[in-house]
């Protein structure tokens, strides 16, 4: 590997001068594929029983199904086995007709993956763009860290949902238990039900919004006012996955951050900038 | 913060965006520099975006929701996740007034970026990637 | 005008007064932690650092080679080979091969600057090693100019970008620190510069401090689980490092072994930090000598030595160190501080002026965790940046690298090896008894290791 990145040149290159700044350039192709993705077509679709499957060959299988360009594929008897279908960085319809374990869904990057069942812990985890519907129920840290796209649980989620969420959009259909938004950093998380305790302990920054009751909110999270444009985005948003908030939108309660915790040091002397 | 974003070329026109005591002391602006919490307005969505957007099979902006533009060192840009730096808005390109329509502007040109053979990851992924 | 030479007057140096009736003064309230509670007074906080930690602990200083003299076989110190080749996770797909056994560790861009990051990672190339992503996420530069590459896995996950997990030619799960165990990563506000907080989506400025747990599991039998999700997601072909904090380490290393990763790495409390509390610094850990055997003992009792690799990282100033820990059981060591001291930290360069820009002598500067690193080191400031030439400071951390390794090498060589991971805790003495204790050598000039007569000779 190292002789190829020393073939391009990579190891010899002048260091000095370099610089991080970037230009977007105005003739850039319309290419809508990863440069290293398979080249796939909805319309093509292929089936496949992961029943007597370990998870690396159910991994494997998948890729080696869309390096024959299907795209869409269909997935049955996961057998909830962990680790199913991690790691896919572009665009699929993947249906897993059955439950999955821990970390399903787990690192991906675009797909559509829909789960007629239920799901361990840690569901696509470190998502980065996509879509992740579970008909039924999830397990705790459900969408950890996730930094894009939309992951919804139709059903009722355990507790820590969307810990360390750094974007996109998480969606429960029921009630979540306690310490859902734990250290949230961005993006937006709506829970149709009742939220445990400690909601929104700890969030940098991002939006809650509860349908039902909230056994308590965590330190630093505050109500917040919701907005016409939010109205409308969370209308379209239910509207997509068939769901309803259970007194309509407008009385779904606002969680922010309150923002106490950004800087709670004071300051020593030789902290302070010397302007140079 | 949120009265920082409210006139939208603000950190155009000031750079450093140095305003509280605090901010001054440790010479870093603190906050954003655009509403982070900004949902995208529909109604704005571009031909480009929905083609985008069908050929991924979603039904809305997906992961573009939350992507805005932002600016450094008084230059619009726009963050790209995969190349983890500010990529700069050309200074020819003339910017729409408000953030909705600079967002939905961030969101085409972030996808041109990122699918491009010019990307950072495109040599990275040749000299690097294992399979 | 011709001006008459005048030879410079020698000041007669004034004899201090000596306070005859002073009873002493004390060794447990010295001026320094006086001085320390006066401020902590006013701040109302504990006070931040960065830098390792201050007092006097049982080190690698502790303890001394026996070579070989009649009773050992010597090789000759300066042609005979003696073998550097370091195999990072012998039983994964694609172990990591360093062509020496010192690589450089994890060190977030946000605590480093980017001239900093890219020159650590050229030098390393350089010297066939590898270098470590650290928190907050890949900078493509660094991934590019390093031909050897831990991607870092970190509670925070900052950053974290399965794209980037693909280019990585080892995953390393960070699970604690030597210097603060227990305690997740720092960065203030003054580094949160605009692309720092966005790489870690975060805002800008605000004072960063990262969760101490990992967001996904919780023990053992879930990061089993998690490590198996990487393996996936990497085609089971990197080897997987597991990052530990020296505390319990004999039990720790053992529940990590269960948990099936390619390689250990243990952190002793010399380890340094960009940012952290002072008394964390101080008062969590245990010493490398220490921790370096109950680890070894641990792969050993589970029959795994061999199959996975044991890093050592923490206070490594030298080769002698070097060899030090590879003679106590790494099988590898990682350097972060001594690197940056390569990179110029802590340098009187003729661009910075110490004491007017931080305060401090140069040798005694501390305060990473402000930003305003005089040598352009670990800071974002770009007046400061441009103190530190890549290219330049590249070549240093290949030179202090390739130091290392022969002086490793010399060590070694005089003890009879002819393969630096031959030096064995035979190979060592401890000059006092609390090395001998946790080393488990025996005291210098006696059969004695303190603490198991089992080892003891008489």
């Amino acid at each position: 590997m190292a002789q190829r990145s020393m073939q391009m040149g990579m190891h010899t290159e002048k260091l000095s001068g370099k610089t991080q700044q970037r230009f977007f350039s105005p003739t850039e192709e319309e290419n809508f594929l990863y440069p290293d993705g398979y080249d796939v077509d909805f319309n093509k679709r292929a089936e496949f029983d992961a029943g007597p499957l370990s998870p690396q060959e159910i991994n494997l299988k998948l890729r080696e199904l869309m390096g024959q360009g299907n795209g869409t594929i269909v997935m049955h008897n996961p057998g909830a086995k962990h680790s199913v279908a991690v790691g896919l960085l572009q665009r699929l319809n993947l249906h897993i007709k059955g439950s999955l374990g821990y970390f399903g869904c787990g690192l991906i990057d675009g797909p559509n993956i829909s789960i007629s069942g239920r799901v361990g812990w840690s569901c696509a985890e470190n998502m980065l763009s996509g879509r992740v519907v579970i008909e039924k129920n999830a397990g705790s840290t459900f969408g950890a860290a996730i930094r894009g796209g939309d992951l919804v649980c139709k059903g009722d989620v355990g507790a820590r949902v969307g810990i360390d969420q750094k974007g996109g959009t998480i969606l429960i259909g029921g009630r979540a238990g306690a310490f859902c938004g734990f250290m949230m950093q961005r993006g937006r998380m709506i829970i149709l039900g009742d939220a445990g305790k400690n909601l929104g302990d700890s969030m940098y920054d991002g939006t809650i919004y509860v349908g039902g009751k909230i056994a308590g909110l965590g330190v630093d999270a505050v109500e917040g006012e919701m907005t016409d444009l939010e109205v409308q985005w969370l209308e379209r948003k239910l509207k997509m996955y068939g769901l309803e908030a259970p007194n309509g939108v407008k009385n779904l309660t606002k969680i922010v951050a309150g923002k106490q915790l950004w800087n709670y040091d004071n300051l020593e002397p030789t902290e302070k900038k010397i302007v140079l | 913060m949120s009265t920082k974003t409210q006139d939208v070329d603000k950190f155009i026109k000031d750079a450093a965006g140095l305003d509280t005591k605090r901010e001054q002391e440790i010479g870093q602006h603190i906050g954003y520099r655009y509403d982070v919490n900004l949902v995208p307005d529909y109604s704005r969505i571009t031909p480009f975006l929905e083609q985008y957007i069908e050929m991924m099979g979603w039904d809305d902006l997906n992961w573009l929701e939350d992507v805005h533009m932002g600016y450094e060192e008084g230059r619009p840009a726009i963050f790209d996740r995969n190349c983890n730096g500010w990529v700069t808005i050309p200074p020819e390109l003339k910017l729409p007034e408000d953030q909705q329509g600079r967002d939905m502007l961030a969101r085409e040109l972030l996808i041109k970026f990122q699918m491009s053979k010019k990307h950072p990851l495109w040599d990275l992924k040749r000299a690097y990637k294992k399979f | 005008m011709s001006q008459e030479k005048v030879a410079p007057q020698v000041q007669p140096v004034k004899k201090a007064q000596r306070d005859t009736s002073r009873l002493g003064q004390s060794r447990i309230f010295t001026p320094e932690v006086i001085d320390d509670i006066h401020i902590k007074s006013e701040l109302g906080r504990y006070r931040m650092r960065g830098f390792s930690l201050f007092k006097k602990i049982p080190h690698w200083d502790d303890l001394t080679f026996l070579p070989g003299t009649l009773t050992r076989f010597v090789i000759e110190g300066y042609r005979e080979k003696c073998l550097t080749k370091t195999i990072i996770g012998p039983k994964a797909k694609r172990p990591l091969e360093l062509d020496i056994p010192v690589y450089i560790t994890g060190m977030s861009f946000g605590a480093l600057s980017f001239e900093a990051k890219i020159a650590l990672a050229r030098g390393a190339t350089m010297a066939g090693t590898a270098t470590c992503s650290g928190e907050g996420g890949m900078i493509p530069d660094e991934r590019r100019y390093s031909s050897k590459w831990f991607y870092q896995c970190i509670q925070s996950r900052y950053g974290f970008n399965p794209h980037h997990l693909q280019l990585a030619d080892a995953c390393e799960f960070f699970i604690g620190q030597g210097c603060k165990v227990g305690l997740g990563g720092h960065l203030m506000g003054q580094k949160v510069t605009d692309q720092v907080a966005e790489m870690r989506s975060l805002p800008a400025g605000i004072d960063q401090r990262s969760p101490a747990r990992h967001p996904d599991w919780l023990g053992p039998d879930d990061l089993a689980l998690k490590i198996q999700e990487i393996r996936e997601a990497t085609d089971h072909q990197i080897p997987i490092q597991l990052k530990l904090g020296a505390a319990r380490v004999y039990d720790d290393v053992r529940m990590a072994i269960k948990c099936g990763p390619d390689s250990i790495y243990i952190d002793g409390m010399e380890g340094s930090t960009g940012a952290g509390p002072h008394l964390a610094t101080e008062d969590t850990g245990v010493p490398g000598i220490a921790a370096i055997r109950q680890a070894r003992k641990a792969l050993d009792d589970l029959g795994k030595s061999g199959e996975i690799s044991l890093v050592y990282a923490g206070g490594i100033r030298n080769g002698s160190d070097v060899a030090k820990a590879l003679a106590l059981g790494a099988d590898a060591i990682a350097i972060g501080h001594s690197a940056l001291m390569a990179l110029n930290c802590n340098k009187d360069v003729p661009e910075a002026d110490y004491e007017k820009e931080m305060g401090v002598e140069a040798g005694y500067c501390y305060h990473c965790h402000t930003g305003r690193c005089p040598v352009g080191v670990a800071t974002q400031d770009p007046v400061l940046r441009k103190r530190l030439d890549p290219d330049a400071a590249a070549e240093r951390v290949y030179n202090f690298l390739h130091t290392l390794t022969i002086e490793a090498q010399m060590m070694a060589r005089a003890c009879g090896k002819t393969d630096v991971h031959s030096l064995e805790p035979e190979d060592l003495a401890a000059l006092t008894m609390e090395a001998s204790a946790m080393a488990m050598v025996p005291l210098a000039g006696t059969q004695h290791t303190v603490g198991r007569p089992d080892m003891t000779r008489y």
